[in-house]
């Protein structure tokens, strides 16, 4: 019985974070030159929402903030190349192999990689999108959770630079691999 | 029949008879009337409480206090909830503005990467 407590005692932060729990991303930032965290919950996105204007593209983003749960960015600068860990980042990887969450883009150029993960939801909708964007000197991470309705995200393309997503969500099953760019030949 | 008066008749009759008043009973009466009044009044000044002793003084105080306190305190409230509102509006806006630059930037090198891929 006091396993049971103990362990319940244990997932309750896991639980609360709703999915990843943003804290093992800190030691990527240890020896970053400037950070941006992003923690957005709850009545903190409803209370942003409120913030958003009242033009046609404030209803569009109202509209696809009031179905979040949850908003959350780690964004780390480096002075010099080699300053953190790609290994850092395994955790969320990791996180996002398990469960239901579609790698749909991967592209590496050079130092640079991007990933982008969705979470295909019943009725077409997603449940949450993760990016990863890696390069040199830079390590940002994007991770949406909630409901994002896919005419929202179409509506919002323009607008936030969302990539236009046609067709069903739920056929975005393949990874989308880009093969590494060949290099100009002299 | 006649009854004789006993002992017990006699001293009624001494008792209850007519006597005339002395000249100063109505002084003196009236002398003692103010005496009572005076002590009374003494005795009332002296129960009465102080003022921050008296129910009713506390509960003005508290009314005044309250109604002092919570509008500052409803408007403080206010304040707080906005200031915490505009932080989490702009915490939103950053956000947005970083999924989109990362979104932006993975656009450019997936393009990028078709057209190299092309060639």
């Amino acid at each position: 019985m006091k396993k049971l407590i103990l362990l319940t005692l244990l997932a309750l932060p896991l639980a609360a974070q709703d999915g990843f729990d943003f804290k093992t991303l800190d030691k990527l930032g240890t020896n970053s030159k400037n950070h941006t965290n992003v923690t957005l919950d709850g009545d903190m996105l409803k209370m942003a929402a409120g913030f958003l204007g009242s033009g046609k593209d404030s209803a569009d983003l109202k509209a696809l903030v009031g179905g979040l749960k949850g908003i959350y960015i780690r964004s780390f600068e480096f002075a010099n190349k080699g300053m953190y860990s790609p290994a850092d980042l395994e955790p969320l990887r990791n996180y996002l192999k398990q469960g239901k969450w579609n790698k749909i883009v991967e592209s590496k150029e050079d130092d640079e990689i991007s990933e982008i993960y969705l979470l295909p939801q019943a009725g077409g909708t997603l449940g949450g999108v993760a990016i990863i964007a890696v390069e040199a000197r830079e390590v940002t991470v994007v991770y949406i959770n909630g409901t994002l309705r896919q005419e929202d995200i179409v509506k919002l393309s323009g607008t936030m630079g969302i990539p236009e997503i046609r067709g069903d969500l739920g056929n975005l099953k393949k990874i989308e691999k880009i093969p590494t760019p060949k290099k100009e030949e002299d | 029949m006649e009854f004789e008066p006993t002992k017990l008749d006699q001293n009624l009759k001494r008792a209850l008879r007519r006597e005339v008043p002395s000249a100063d009973f109505a002084a003196r009466v009236l002398a003692q009337a103010a005496a009572l009044e005076k002590k009374v009044l003494a005795e009332r000044t002296l129960i009465v409480l102080p003022v921050w002793r008296k129910p009713a003084a506390w509960a003005i105080a508290a009314g005044i206090t309250l109604a002092a306190i919570i509008p500052a305190g409803v408007s403080e409230y206010r304040k707080s909830e906005e200031r915490k509102a505009m932080q989490a509006g702009r915490q939103l806006a950053l956000a947005l503005n970083i999924t989109r630059m990362q979104l932006q930037k993975t656009r450019e090198r997936l393009q990028k990467a078709s057209k190299q891929h092309a060639l």
